[in-house]
């Protein structure tokens, strides 16, 4: 419930259109209630008595109500989107501006696809609540209220032989909404669990032909679609017993009324128009216990929905922007220092860095190589500071990096990474990410650096070619080239290399090696590495192993003083002499 | 499909009108006759119940109540309940029936699509990407599944309702029926207006939302890159424009509905009044043949005739929806797949493993010819590495010699039989492949191990994972061989992942193997395991490696460098590198600086 209350500060940038459809929905009510009245009155005082004036009384009255009715029902359906459809796009932005503000910790735990799921599923089932839930759970229980009123002042006789029947639909509504609601959810499971079967098989296409395991997935699909069918099935029983039942308990009612009330009627007891009237208010009362049926599914959902929301929006920035921070700007020389650093992520039962010392001079190189695992992404993640260290410090300039402005700070420190995820749009758009107005002869420059002009070139509309989801066309290498080509135009301080050049053939990383030199001369540059040959000719190089620097050198000495570095070289000529 | 045809290209899309969708999607369920003939029964009795319980409360009102007959009004209230009780079964039969034919044929929809998807060459797959084919399986059936199951159901109970309160009304009085139904025209051309410019609005709506959930998941996907640029204010403000633009559209088109109801309500309102006014004068200045029952009657009759005639009208946009899924399902469903076994292909059973490529000519597009006459022997036994920048036509090889795509021109046999007159089964069975993506099933290991030969034993199988040196860290995880893997990343490395490949295909123990190079980053020791996995696969086998690093390659029996549609050079390590060309230029680069 806290949730909803919650979510109801969300409608108050919306109040006026809320008020105006909560009003228009009670109007809307009133004349639903009013209209059996007429009616009773068209047949006792006008079709009865034989009275015209009657009958064009209440024919009138009953064109007015269903004009009065269909202007307030626009009105209420209008104004509840519109309210709504505002929540949900404030909603929408607040996760998303969170999202893109969460630090790299948040990210590594959660996958895009519940992210979406979050944005879009969560943010419906709340809108849907606000939009149409909330206010028919108030319009069913004022039509329920108000019908069982109208019945007891019509003929309470009447009213407490058909009132027999309500705790009869209520308990079997009870019934089926509790067990319905699990069996869905096997169905979902299920429905799940085929889609899966379904994408991997798409997936791993290539591996089903080429094991020729098609009849075996065929069976496998199949037998599942089978067992969905029987779920299906089984829920299929319970819709099929409960919702005519209710029916039929609804039509005895009628029966009960009709038997009943023309019994009182012969005996001069009811008026023939109260008992027409009275049958149509049965049908009043049907329809809210309906609605309330189907609105505790609607508000589980919206509840559990806001549960998630709010659990991210509650959810705390570790990485925050210090207030009056220090620009960093491209003209400083660029220092890095790490003094005593250690780190260990979030949730962890260990450090994954241990007392990394090390200093990064403006125009110098320092790489780091090591086993996976062994903390090397980990200790280039904490100067544009994706995590922030659990101990020691890390400086720029003489200044933590924690003082700096964060923006400042990130624009100065570029990262190549190695897994590189671009956007749709034209290859040049996707090197101008980090700087939109860039000028093409800038994103020619970066791309020919980062030897990315040549294939650019070679795609059919050159710089415009568009690449598609996930950057899907073209090749790791080529995605590789684009990463360095983007962080090469904007023209950091700072460059991280993480792995950068993997997946890019020895000629090409030769290529983009010489390319670099000038710019690696005048910057201060991080590199991680698999390949002796990438860091060979560096004269700091930080050998690692779990967390801590174990060895430090150029590869010479490094040869002599470190086994590890040894292992390393000797495990890779044996690779290339294998 | 002949074989003149097996090179193609595939036929234009064929354009079925909403009528021929639906005629197909009948056919699915006119199978089920037994069921809907069932259903058919069931629905005429829920029919029967709805309709005559109006006419015998009019009975009663007017025969009974109104001249004090207890007793006749007892008898009409048991011939009711009886009514109710016909009504009653038919609804659950109905219900319970109908559901049953449209998960039959929802079921069928999906094994039938399935199992084609199954048949279709790589070539449709490179075309269509994996979130197009879901689509269709998913979402596409769904919608149909909708139209086809209660929808159709309650469409067909509305017209049998709408038949039986109009043969009630007529029967007892032509000229109040008339009047009761003069209102439907307006409605019919109310209904059809507002559908024209409610689709418009829904499609703005829908592709409103499409770009929002599109632009979202990249966003969301690039996040470390928006913040590692410091440019997520421009990302948020772009998020703000499309959230905007699809709140505004969904708002534009709840406007057309919310005044679609409303309508449609004062409408019917409107032949009620039209009924009571001129019901009553009838009886009041009448020759008396329209008695107060008659009219209370249709007063009743009014109201249950407009609710089928609103469901009916709300039927459109599902039809709609539906018959554009149909449309996508069928366009996969009648794909034909390009490459099948030739009418007289012959079985293999094991090959000696000698593969000939004679002036070869193969493109994946008509435009852009890839092997242009491209001759390669290779003995059985020998190791062929393939190098060569990307693009170039390194994986090309294998993929015509495992028949995934169709040679334009010249020969391609195996052991001198051209592949294409061999099964592709047992073509296939043949061959075994470590793919670069080191792609395994969300399966137990033992299962994902066994997928080349389904009947190893746990012994064969842990004999398979100890020559790809991957029991050690198999038996260190908490379940072992029964441990399940999650798709993606997770549990296990993506070196380990790429040992169990390698097990995969040892356990499989094809005659021809086909090792595509991961690209991924792994570390040293790892890969070193990895690099004697792969000796101890390639034992005794005829294997195509495809290249992204050198050092796997020294020792191949030739080394073939691809590029410019064709081999640029050919020999083994040591004639390549006196003959000074590219690959000499490659091994240069990355072993010296």
């Amino acid at each position: 419930m806290a949730v909803i209350k919650r979510g109801f500060q969300y409608l108050t940038p919306y109040w006026t259109f809320a008020v105006g459809a909560f009003i228009s929905m009670l109007l809307v009510t009133a004349t639903n209630l009013y209209v059996p009245q007429l009616i009773q009155q068209l047949i006792d005082e006008g079709i009865e008595l034989e009275n015209w004036n009657g009958i064009l009384f209440a024919t009138g009255g009953l064109l007015l109500m269903a004009l009065i009715r269909g202007v307030f029902s626009f009105t209420n359906t209008y104004w509840s989107e519109k309210s709504s459809q505002g929540i949900a796009f404030d909603l929408r932005n607040e996760l998303f501006i969170k999202f893109e503000t969460l630090s790299f910790s948040f990210h590594d735990t959660h996958q895009t696809g519940q992210l979406m799921t979050r944005t879009t599923s969560d943010v419906e089932a709340v809108r849907n609540f606000f939009a149409q839930g909330l206010l028919q759970l108030i319009s069913a229980i004022i039509t329920f209220i108000g019908s069982i009123a109208i019945l007891l002042l019509t003929d309470w006789r009447l009213a407490l032989a058909v009132l027999t029947t309500v705790p009869v639909i209520i308990a079997i509504f009870f019934f089926l909404f509790t067990r319905m609601g699990p069996l869905f959810g096997k169905v979902q499971k299920l429905l799940g669990q085929l889609n899966n079967i379904l994408q991997e098989n798409i997936a791993g296409v290539r591996v089903v032909k080429s094991f020729t395991a098609e009849p075996f997935e065929a069976a496998r699909y199949q037998n599942q679609n089978e067992r969905l069918y029987k779920q299906n099935i089984e829920v299929s029983r319970y819709f099929a017993t409960g919702f005519p039942t209710v029916f039929l308990l609804s039509n005895i009612g009628t029966l009960i009324v009709i038997w009943y009330g023309g019994n009182l009627v012969i005996s001069d007891q009811l008026q023939l128009g109260e008992l027409i009237a009275f049958n149509s208010y049965l049908s009043y009362l049907l329809t809210p216990i309906f609605t309330l049926g189907g609105l505790s599914q609607q508000l589980a959902s919206a509840t559990a929905s806001g549960n998630r929301l709010f659990e991210i929006l509650d959810t705390e920035i570790e990485i925050t922007n210090p207030t009056n921070g220090i620009k960093l700007t491209h003209h400083q020389p660029g220092q890095v220092v790490f003094e005593n650093v250690s780190f260990r992520y979030q949730g962890a039962e260990e450090d994954v860095l241990t007392n990394i010392s090390f200093t990064a001079e403006p125009g110098d190189t320092v790489a780091l190589i090591g086993a996976t695992g062994s903390g090397k992404s980990s200790i280039v993640n904490l100067v544009p500071r994706f995590y922030d260290p659990t101990a020691g410090r890390i400086t720029i300039d003489g200044h933590d990096v924690r003082d700096y402005d964060l923006d400042s700070l990130r624009q100065q420190v570029g990262s190549c990474l190695q897994e590189v995820t671009l956007r749709s749009g034209s290859i040049r758009d996707n090197i101008a990410f980090g700087k939109p107005d860039a000028t093409f002869e800038q994103i020619v420059e970066a791309a020919k650096t980062a030897q990315a002009h040549d294939f650019i070139m070679k795609q059919p509309n050159g710089y415009d070619t568009e690449v598609g989801e996930r950057g899907s066309g073209l090749s790791g290498g080529q995605r590789q080239r684009i990463a360095i080509a983007r962080v090469m135009l904007v023209h950091p301080r700072i460059v991280i290399f993480d792995d950068s050049t993997s997946a890019l053939d020895a000629e090409t990383e030769l290529k983009l090696k010489i390319a670099l030199r000038p710019f690696l001369k005048k910057h201060t540059s991080i590199i991680i590495a698999q390949r002796i040959s990438t860091v060979r000719t560096v004269q700091q190089i930080l050998v690692l192993d779990k967390g801590r620097v174990i060895a430090r050198g150029n590869h010479e000495e490094l040869l002599a003083t470190s086994p590890l570095y040894y292992d390393i070289v000797k495990s890779q000529l044996e690779n290339d002499e294998a | 499909m002949s074989q003149k045809e097996e090179n193609q290209p595939k036929k234009p899309k064929r354009t079925r009108t909403d009528w021929d969708v639906f005629r197909r999607l009948l056919s699915y369920i006119t199978n089920e006759r037994a069921l809907l003939s069932i259903v058919f029964v069931a629905l005429l009795m829920q029919t029967a119940g709805t309709a005559l319980g109006p006419a015998l409360i009019g009975q009663a009102v007017d025969q009974f109540i109104i001249v004090d007959d207890r007793a006749g009004l007892a008898r009409t209230m048991m011939l009711l309940g009886g009514t109710y009780l016909i009504g009653y079964l038919g609804f659950m039969g109905q219900i319970f029936f109908m559901n049953m034919v449209s998960q039959r044929l929802l079921k069928k929809l999906r094994g039938d699509i399935f199992a084609h998807v199954q048949k279709l060459s790589m070539g449709y797959f490179f075309k269509h990407g994996t979130g197009d084919l879901m689509s269709r399986l998913v979402n596409d059936t769904g919608a149909i599944g909708t139209l086809m199951g209660q929808q159709l159901i309650q469409s067909l109970g509305s017209v049998f309702g709408l038949v039986a309160v109009l043969i009630a009304m007529f029967t007892q009085n032509v000229q109040l029926s008339i009047v009761t139904i003069l209102v439907i025209p307006i409605m019919v051309i109310l209904t059809w207006q507002f559908s024209i410019r409610s689709r418009a609005a829904y499609k703005e709506s829908r592709e409103a939302l499409g770009k929002l959930s599109a632009d979202l998941e990249e966003d969301l996907s690039t996040i470390k890159e928006a913040q590692s640029f410091a440019v997520t204010e421009e990302v948020i403000n772009h998020f703000r424009r499309d959230n905007a633009h699809n709140r505004d559209a969904n708002i534009r088109a709840a406007g057309i509905t919310a005044a679609f109801a409303p309508l449609m309500d004062v409408l019917s309102t409107l032949a009620t009044v039209l009924v009571a006014g001129y019901g009553g004068y009838l009886a009041i200045f009448g020759d008396g043949t329209v008695t107060v029952g008659l009219v209370v009657a249709f007063l009743s009759y009014a109201q249950q005739f407009f609710r089928p005639v609103q469901l009916l009208s709300n039927l459109y946009t599902t039809m709609q929806a539906a018959f554009a899924a149909g449309d996508r399902v069928f366009d996969l469903l009648d794909a034909e797949p390009d490459i099948v076994d030739r009418a007289q292909a012959q079985t293999i059973n094991t090959a000696d493993g000698y593969v000939q490529f004679k002036d070869v000519v193969f493109g994946y597009t008509e435009e852009k010819i890839i092997l242009n006459n491209v001759s390669l022997d290779v003995q059985p036994g020998q190791m062929i590495a393939f190098v060569g920048e990307t693009g170039s036509g390194k994986s090309t090889f294998v993929n015509l010699l495992g028949r995934f795509y169709d040679i334009n021109a010249g020969s391609l046999t195996l052991d001198g039989i051209d592949v294409r007159d061999l099964t592709l089964t047992s073509l296939r069975q043949q061959i075994g492949e470590v793919p670069q993506n080191s792609f395994l099933f969300s399966d137990t290991i033992a299962n994902n191990l066994r997928y080349g030969r389904r009947d190893a034993t746990q012994s064969e199988v842990e004999a398979a994972a100890q020559a790809a040196m991957a029991h050690d860290f198999i038996m260190e995880l908490p379940d072992g061989y029964e441990t399940v893997l999650t798709s993606g990343a997770g549990s296990i490395s993506q070196g380990q992942r790429q040992l169990l490949c390698i097990a995969r295909a040892i356990l499989a123990d094809p005659r021809i193997l086909i090792l595509d190079e991961a690209t991924s980053n792994i570390d040293t020791r790892t890969e070193r395991l990895v690099q004697q996995a792969i000796d101890n696969l390639l034992k005794n086998r005829t294997a195509f490696v495809i290249a992204h690093r050198l050092s796997t390659i020294r020792h191949a029996s030739q080394i073939v460098v691809i590029g410019d549609g064709g081999i640029l050079e050919q020999g083994n390590h040591e004639q390549l590198v006196t003959a000074g060309g590219y690959y000499a230029g490659l091994i240069k680069a990355q072993t010296l600086d």
